[in-house]
């Protein structure tokens, strides 16, 4: 057998046509796959739909507005609103001052202190006076013990 | 020259062209007529290259999706072949560096038509075992060189054109495949000779 005859045996066999089976598969799978690609926009539009309404739903949840807290004069009894109007109860201090305590890094101490405080107090020193409030039964009558420093 | 006459084969240029125009507009059943025309191209091509029939069939699904991506930069229906061989090649490459050559599945029989009688299917049977194994023995570059110069008729330019080489460099991937391939085929024959006699 001759390179002339070899190769005209190779086309012979490459000439052998090829199961029309085989063709529709590649056929139907890339129709298939095209298919998919292609399918139209508004199939998916409910979960854009869902999106837009879960954003929506933070928005307003985000911006609206908050209830306004009722004013504190409102609140107080006759004899505080009374305070409250001629203006004792910011000379009275009837919240006392936040005093800011830090629980700040435990220092070492040193080894002959044994049982010493291990925090510090951090703060300005507290200059307000304290201020004792005494309800009596009559709502109308209220007592104030004031000390100073 | 051959690829032209591989066109005229196909089909009716203007057939081929009006399908072309309306598969870009979005007509998939111009598509699958565009498909129809040239799917012996892609999957003999590809069934060659890879050696089975299951990658050759990977190979031109991605040809054809890459086919009906790139419409618009297919100018003119006879441009359509010598791009189809093109990407071809390209995705058996590509397919063969994703997934290594895998063991050939066993097509005895596979391309036999039901009403031939035994004698003869036997004898294609062989023949295209000898085809696969002779082809499973050359290089990639070699292999496709001969598909498409000795099995799918393509011109040296044309082949050099879809393998993106030079027209020297065709011939010479030829000329030692056609070697390679006729030394396997004797030896395939010998010890048969030899025995018979």
């Amino acid at each position: 057998m001759n390179r002339e005859e070899t190769l005209e045996l190779l086309r012979e066999a490459h000439r052998e046509p090829i199961p029309e089976a085989h063709y529709a598969a590649v056929r139907a799978r890339v129709l298939s796959q095209l298919a998919t690609e292609r399918r139209p926009w508004s199939s998916g539009i409910w979960a854009y739909g869902f999106a837009a309404a879960a954003l929506a739903a933070l928005l307003i949840a985000a911006f609206w507005p908050k209830q306004v807290a009722e004013p504190v004069g409102q609140a107080l009894s006759p004899v505080n609103r009374a305070l409250s109007q001629t203006g004792l109860a910011s000379a009275l201090a009837l919240a006392p001052a936040p005093v800011e305590v830090s629980l700040g890094r435990r220092k070492r101490l040193p080894h002959h202190i044994k049982g010493a405080a291990p925090y510090r107090v951090i703060g300005p020193p507290i200059s307000q006076p304290l201020v004792v409030k005494l309800v009596t039964s009559d709502p109308n009558v209220v007592i104030y013990w004031i000390a100073g420093e | 020259m051959a690829l032209m006459a591989a066109v005229a084969a196909i089909g009716g240029e203007e057939e081929r062209s009006d399908a072309i125009a309306a598969a870009r507009a979005g007509d998939l059943a111009a598509f699958e007529l565009l498909m129809r025309q040239h799917e012996r191209l892609v999957l003999a091509t590809a069934l060659r290259l890879t050696g089975n029939m299951a990658d050759a069939q990977d190979v031109s699904q991605d040809v054809f999706l890459r086919l009906y991506r790139n419409l618009g930069k297919v100018k003119a229906a006879e441009a359509l072949p010598a791009w189809l061989y093109r990407v071809t090649v390209n995705a058996c490459h590509d397919l063969r560096r994703r997934r290594p050559a895998s063991e050939p599945e066993s097509s005895a029989g596979d391309l036999v038509d039901g009403g031939i009688d035994p004698q003869t299917a036997l004898t294609q049977a062989e023949r295209r075992r000898i085809l696969e194994m002779s082809l499973r023995i050359l290089p990639e570059k070699e292999r496709a060189a001969l598909v498409l110069r000795d099995l799918e008729g393509l011109s040296t330019q044309e082949v050099a054109r879809a393998l993106g080489s030079s027209e020297a460099t065709v011939r010479s991937q030829v000329s030692k495949a056609r070697a390679k391939v006729h030394d396997f085929v004797e030896r395939y024959f010998s010890p048969r000779k030899r025995r018979e006699s």
